[in-house]
């Protein structure tokens, strides 16, 4: 009987907590005075996929981008010359030392003045859109050396575009499959 | 065999004078629940599983050694056998993700999946390696962390445990407070774990992760149990089987609370049944058993016994019905030799006081009463709240001779009567009567 | 024994589903067990419908196959913010933040936020645009208030990269790629949030520094 008792006490409890915050949802701002903490980031494509080491991963994905240049530059030169010990300078002219510190701080540059693309031959780092083959950029960048003709096994993963075509109008991504 | 007729029906009467005593007010309502008793649901949550293995067979045909897509095949086998039962597709999801570690060494995410896999299979020994392996990479070390904290835990090993629990952080968090809550259960405070569960809860009902929200639902119900409040234990079983109409784990709870609360053995027979159409596992054996034995129907009792021992003893199942097996052979089916052999391959996997108490209790049965109490003085008391082993830490202090001690143990046993079921709760009041 | 062996199973349960999703290297998240806040790609471009305004797409939880994309959701308590350095310094002066509630999303901003790095707050008193969450399968349902634009929903991965292949060659097993390559996330959706705002929003530096982060509540 005790224990019926305590139960549907509860039971009450319960409920009533049930309306009471039913009733704090309808009048207020469910998000407001929150307080979150970051879990995840992330700039440029790939970035930590090739440039930071497993033990580093953890450390690099809650870095906050104004500290990652100091910290990071000096290892993703070291990852760099792992991955191509034979690295001189890239095809936008950067030695190991510039490319690696211009990639150390994980953030993605948009122009708001001319065309956004990560790499068009022309444009570079201005953006990234959609349809841009990123992976292959990066990797000519790493292995295809001054003139890009370098390590040509390397420099292209031969998946050059998405398998369905983006949309021309808002939200551009192709509806799911 | 007089004298178990005579002890069963001496039994039957002290129970016949108990209930009449104590009616209690029956919980379950078929209506509540009987919708969920169709196996509509379980087909309905098995094609989804079907066409996501489906998916992902048909990328790997096109893509043959792509570890990409074995590691998701391998995640749809596991879900294939959580749902079904199908043991096989456990083995064939450890295989393939062996040989991706093979192929890709080191890899965080694979190390992670097999020592989930071997967690399932009630590996320790090799899940504990798995993760230990996985946490020194360094990559997701929060998520390793965890996953070695429930393989410690698991272990026994509540020292490494804590130690690993307190240099993490983000303890607001669900992944963070179902550990804690562990903790909490493990150590016997159960109404601070609870509350725990209960934030973990009010999380996951924000997660968008249907899994997730009855994952929470459904063990937070088996803690209202253990903690005696069993109508809330009900009502949440039933929250549960709303968000999830094939939570079949929810459903064996409401038998449980047919046969351990109401003593409503047909109903339960009638759920128990249902689960064995859809789910053949040998589980619910053993739950047939125990009501068999209450209902005083000790041939159908033994052969429900035998059945479990059957089933669970495939080898297939690897760990996974050891303790189970162990707890039968010692107390149900005179075979304490075989039971021992059991418990000590069982404390060298999982040296947790539990399985100690399972060693000392077949040690017992076998006659050998003062090694079971070196046993229980060792690696039981005081360091477990888990009532089968604290009831038989009652018997053995008894045994021995420790008669205050004992009664003491006993009681506190006699206080999860419900988590240990009606014929459990029987013994005790008998072994205290002795006294 | 039975119950709580059972709760013991289950749990171990419970850390199956955590180790396993974890097969997209571009995920790459930190420790984190629920994979509802792994960002998987990160894109900002000029719109192709009005190059007035700018689109930053957030992509989370990678590699859904159609039936799994049927019935991810966002995760409530995850906040997926688009942080924007208009000053050079790398340290976001405006964010755009993407919240969940109730099968609708709303997202506050371009706003300056009060706190900055790896803590946050909802924005709440700049400007909010909403949209219900899109449903798969159905056609894009898309909010629109103040010339900014917002979706959420399941929507096709739109990266494509042969993972397997440069993984390949990072473990000494292939020289180089294939030609043609195969496209790892071919197939396989993402849970997207895409935001279009007026350029003007944005400040008046010829570039920005961008970058997607996503904060959990604590």
């Amino acid at each position: 009987m005790k224990n019926i008792f305590r139960a549907s006490a509860l039971l009450l409890l319960a409920v009533s907590a049930l309306f009471a915050s039913c009733k704090k949802d309808d009048d207020s701002n469910p998000f407001k005075d929150n307080t979150y903490q970051q879990e995840d980031q992330m700039g440029r494509p790939a970035i930590n996929t090739v440039f930071v080491t497993t033990a580093d991963k953890d450390d690099f994905n809650t870095t906050i981008p104004s500290a990652m240049g100091s910290k990071y530059a000096s290892k993703f030169q070291t990852q760099l010359m792992a991955l191509n010990a034979g690295y001189t300078t890239n095809a936008l002219g950067m030695d190991a030392a510039t490319f690696s510190g211009a990639l150390a701080t994980d953030v993605l540059n948009v122009a708001t003045d001319k065309k956004t693309t990560f790499f068009d031959g022309t444009n570079v780092l201005t953006g990234r859109a959609l349809a841009d083959d990123v992976i292959s950029v990066e990797l000519l960048l790493i292995f295809g050396g001054p003139d890009g003709t370098a390590n040509p096994a390397l420099t292209d993963d031969h998946v050059d575009a998405n398998d369905v075509p983006f949309l021309s109008t808002f939200p551009y991504l192709a509806a799911a499959h | 065999m007089k004298k178990i007729a005579i002890i069963a029906i001496a039994l039957l009467a002290i129970f016949g004078v108990y209930s009449l005593f104590n009616q209690q007010k029956p919980i379950i309502r078929t209506a509540d629940y009987s919708a969920y008793m169709t196996p509509d649901h379980l087909q309905k949550a098995e094609k989804a599983v079907a066409e996501h293995i489906s998916f992902w067979e048909k990328k790997l045909d096109e893509q043959p050694e792509n570890f990409v897509y074995q590691s998701k095949l391998a995640s749809q086998y596991s879900a294939w056998f959580k749902l079904t039962g199908e043991v096989e597709k456990l083995y064939q999801a450890d295989s393939i993700l062996q040989l991706v570690n093979e192929r890709y060494p080191n890899r965080v995410g694979t190390l992670q999946a097999l020592s989930a896999n071997a967690i399932t299979r009630h590996s320790f020994a090799e899940a504990e390696g798995l993760m230990r392996q996985a946490l020194a990479l360094g990559e997701r070390k929060h998520a390793s962390s965890l996953m070695l904290t429930d393989v410690l835990l698991e272990r026994g090993n509540f020292t490494d445990a804590s130690i690993l629990m307190r240099d993490l952080d983000a303890r607001s968090q669900f992944d963070y407070l179902i550990r804690e809550m562990k903790m909490l259960d493990q150590t016997g405070h159960l109404p601070e774990a609870i509350e725990k569960m209960e934030n973990a809860l009010a999380l996951a009902r924000k997660s968008g992760s249907k899994e997730l929200l009855n994952w929470a639902l459904s063990n937070l119900a088996d803690m209202y149990g253990h903690d005696g409040r069993i109508q809330l234990s009900y009502d949440t079983y039933l929250e549960a089987l709303a968000n999830n109409p094939a939570d079949l784990h929810s459903l064996k709870g409401i038998a449980w609370v047919a046969f351990s609360h109401d003593h409503n053995t047909a109903e339960a027979r009638r759920i128990l049944g249902f689960l064995q159409t859809v789910h053949p596992v040998p589980d619910y054996d053993l739950l047939l058993s125990d009501i068999a034995a209450f209902e005083n129907k000790p041939d159908e009792a033994m052969a429900y016994r035998q059945s479990f021992i059957a089933k669970a003893s495939n080898p297939a199942y690897g760990n996974m019905y050891k303790a189970y097996l162990c707890n039968l052979k010692a107390s149900k089916m005179g075979q304490a030799d075989e039971a021992c052999t059991i418990a000590e391959h069982e404390v060298a996997e999982r040296p947790h006081p539990m399985s100690y108490g399972l060693l000392a209790w077949a040690e017992y049965q076998k006659g050998d009463k003062a090694a079971a109490l070196d046993i229980i003085e060792k690696h039981v008391m005081n360091q477990t709240q888990e009532p089968k082993a604290i009831y038989h830490t009652g018997v053995i202090l008894a045994g021995n001779g420790h008669k205050k001690e004992a009664k003491k143990y006993l009681e506190e046993a006699l206080g999860a009567s419900f988590e240990l079921g009606p014929v459990a709760a029987m013994e005790i009041k008998e072994d205290l009567k002795r006294l | 024994m039975k119950k709580k062996n059972l709760l013991l199973t289950a749990i171990a349960i419970l850390s199956a589903s955590i180790g396993i999703v974890w097969a997209a290297d571009h995920i790459d998240a930190p420790g984190v067990a629920n994979t509802s806040s792994d960002i998987t790609d990160f894109y900002a471009f000029q719109s192709p419908e009005n190059s007035d305004n700018m689109v930053f797409v957030v992509n989370t939880q990678g590699l859904l196959d159609p039936t799994a994309s049927a019935t991810a959701a966002f995760d409530e308590n995850v906040m997926i913010q688009v942080n924007i350095d208009n000053t050079g310094d790398n340290v976001e002066d405006l964010v755009i933040q993407a919240v969940f509630n109730d099968g609708k999303m709303s997202v506050y901003g371009p706003a300056k936020p009060s706190v900055t790095g790896k803590t946050g707050k909802v924005e709440t008193d700049a400007t909010v645009t909403t949209a219900n969450i899109s449903k798969y399968g159905s056609a894009a349902t898309i909010g629109n208030k103040n010339g900014i634009k917002v979706f959420a929903g399941p929507r096709d991965d739109p990266f494509f990269f042969d993972l397997v292949a440069y993984q390949n060659v990072l473990a000494g097993t292939a020289s180089g790629f294939n030609n043609p390559g195969s496209d790892t996330f071919a197939g396989t959706n993402v849970m997207a949030v895409v935001v279009e705002v007026p350029k003007s929003m944005l400040g008046s530096a010829a570039t920005l520094n961008t970058w997607a982060v996503t904060k959990r509540k604590v």
